[in-house]
Formats: structure tokens, sequence, C-alpha cells
């Protein structure tokens, strides 16, 4: 019993922010607090959970909730439908707000009405494939001549890749295409905002 | 853990009872229930086809005998570096069959007759495109250009594998396919 709850604890572990250790939120952290978090709305609702997540709190009905959620949404629809402020307040999430125009973070969130509504709706977005995930896509290639494939990388909010990842996937691809890779970022308005090349080892 | 039906599940041989218990019911029940009933993969994903790649005779073929375990692991291993670009995110539409197409084509000639006007003729028209512009367009259109899944457009135009470059890619001549490609129609 005892390794199996060091072993849990392990898991469901989550660092402060000024915790060597801390690396953002853990999803197993996240996932476990909120479905605990689920089982007392379910049973043992407040008023506050009544005004925020009417269409389960009081429902008595655990296992069928949970198979619901687990069933019909993806991280971020599940956050933006069952994070309470309950769980905003215990987990103590806030919204910073870090713009490149801006010289300082602001604090855009806090614990009140509206607050909460933005919090879960920002960390949502973490989890959100559509912003999450680079839209990179083939966009030519020089199949006659020295057989260079382009891709296209058309940036989100103007954020580009890290520079040291970007380089080590693209030699992955210039290794199986055989020969040069060429990657360039454009951003919303299609300036290009940067360019890397890589070529196959050897 | 692989999403097959029946799920497999690998689990480590020295591990204590209570780790055993525990990664089963983490990976092989826990797991195996977002694959079963979570809509995205009910919808995304084949438990049917999944089972075989590991055991498919294709794949240790290439391991043992035709590009040797160092090869077939680079390629593995930039497959994983693209992971993520290795999916349809946005579907095309489907192909129209052959009956449809008719009833198409009719239409618009139907259409062309019932419109039809002479005096269309004499209006000039602009000059049609350069030729090797024509050329580059239908190159485009023959490899699908612009393509989001790069492991998809890797194994099916790369010419390291075209030419058989057994030491940039090994598993493409003879083992499945190592994209996560769902079946899409090409126009």
């Amino acid at each position: 019993m005892l390794e199996f709850l060091a072993s849990h604890s392990n898991v469901v572990f989550q660092p402060d922010f000024d915790d060597p250790r801390f690396s953002g939120l853990n999803p197993y952290a996240l996932g476990f607090e909120m479905m605990r978090d689920i089982e007392r709305v379910v049973t043992d609702p407040t008023d506050e959970d009544r005004a925020y997540l009417p269409q389960i709190a009081g429902n008595g009905d655990v296992m069928g909730t949970l198979k619901i959620a687990w069933a019909e949404f993806r991280d971020d629809s599940f956050i933006a439908q069952y994070l309470s402020p309950r769980l905003i307040r215990k987990l103590r999430l806030f919204k910073l707000a870090d713009r490149s125009e801006d010289p300082h973070y602001r604090v855009d969130a806090i614990h009140d009405e509206r607050g909460y509504e933005r919090v879960r709706r920002a960390l949502a977005r973490q989890y959100d494939p559509g912003h999450r995930d680079p839209n990179l896509q083939v966009t030519g290639v020089d199949l006659k001549g020295n057989r260079r494939l382009d891709l296209t990388h058309r940036l989100n909010n103007d954020v580009p890749l890290t520079e040291q990842d970007a380089l080590s996937v693209l030699s992955y691809i210039a290794d199986l295409w055989g020969y040069d890779v060429l990657l360039h970022g454009l951003d919303s308005d299609g300036t290009e905002r940067y360019r890397h090349e890589a070529s196959p080892p050897g | 853990m692989i999403n097959s039906n029946p799920c497999i599940s690998y689990i480590m041989e020295e591990n204590t009872m209570t780790m055993q218990a525990l990664v089963m019911a983490h990976a092989a029940f826990g797991h195996n229930h977002f694959f079963k009933n979570n809509y995205l993969f009910k919808e995304g994903t084949d438990a049917r086809a999944s089972s075989t790649i590991s055991a498919s005779p294709g794949l240790r073929f290439a391991l043992r005998e035709q590009h040797g375990i160092a090869a077939v692991e680079r390629v593995l291993d930039g497959a994983h570096a693209l992971m993520d670009q290795g999916v349809n995110r946005y579907g095309r539409r489907a192909r129209p069959s052959l009956a449809e197409e008719k009833k198409r084509a009719d239409a618009r000639r139907a259409h062309h007759q019932s419109t039809f006007n002479d005096l269309w003729r004499t209006v000039p028209t602009k000059a049609k495109p350069a030729a090797t512009e024509q050329e580059t367009d239908a190159a485009f259109h023959r490899l699908g250009l612009p393509e989001e899944n790069l492991l998809y457009f890797i194994e099916k135009f790369s010419p390291a594998c075209r030419t058989g470059n057994a030491s940039s890619c090994a598993s493409c001549a003879s083992s499945p396919s190592t994209s996560t490609r769902r079946s899409r129609p090409r126009s």
C-alpha cells in the first residue's frame, strides 16, 4: 500500500512555480484534481458550483458524469467545461499577459467573477492543438533540380519556433528526405520572420 | 501501450506486484478506456490496424536482414520527431463516385446549353499562362501541395526512398506505412 501511495504521489506531484523542478502544470496533477473536483461538485455542491456548473452540480452520479467527461471531450474542452472557481483558487491559478509590445508582465485575471472565466479560457487554450501545434506545411519541392524541400511555418500570434528544437527536427527531416530542407516562418501578414536550413548528414 | 483490439500493454517483468497492478490499471485500463470510448479516438483511429504493425514480417525482415537495426532505428527516430506533423488535421472533401461525376458533368453541359450565347466567342480572352507555369502548377497538383502531413509526404515522395538509399530510408521499401495517415481521397 505504501508503495502504491508513493508512486501515485510522485505522478500527481505539482511543484510550485519557484521550485527548480517546476516545468509548467503537471497534466496528471491537473487531471486528477479536476476529476476529484467533479466528484465533489456532483455529490456535495456549493452555491457557487451550482452557478458555474449547473449541468452536473448535485446530480449524484459520479461515475456517469465522469464517463461523459472522458468520452465526449478533449483536453481543452474538458478544462473549458469543468474547471471550477474553487479549483482555480485551490491551485492558485491566475493569468499573466506577456505582450511583445509591452515591457512588463500584466496580471490579467485574478480570483473574481470575470477572472475565473479568463483563467479557464486561457488555460484551455494552452491545451488546444490548434494553438499549441505549429502550422507546418510542405509548400514546395524542386524534384527536377536540387531536390530541396520547402516547408512553411505560419506563425501563430507571431511566436517563432525555439531555434534549437527547430534545427534538430529539421535535421531529422533532411535525413528522411535525403536532400536539403528549408524552413521559413511567415507571420500573419506574410512577411518572413526567420529561415532555417538543414542538410542530410554525411 | 498499443491501441489495438485486444489492446497490448508492455510491462516490465522486474516490477513488484504493486507496481504491476498500478501500471495495468493506468496503462491497460485507463488509456484503453480512452481509446475505446473517447470520441476523438473513435473517429480517428482503427483498433484493427495497429495490432499488426509490431509483429509485421516486413518490419522484422527490414530490421534483421535488409537494412540492419541502426538504419531502421534512424528512420524511426526521424518519424518520431515528426509525430505531431504526421496528422491530417483538415479533412478534404470525399472523391465523387463515377455515377456522381457523370451526373455533375451532365448538369454542367445542360447549364452550358441553356445559357449559350454566341457573343461570348467575340470577347477577347486573357493570354494563356506560360508553359513552364502550367507545368509547375501540374507538378504541385500531382504532389498535393500544400501538404500538412509531413510524414505522409516524405513517405510518398522522398527521393531518398525512391532511389532505395538504404542508409537514409530503410523502412519505406518493405514495411507498412509509418505515418498515421487516415485514408484520404486524392483528387
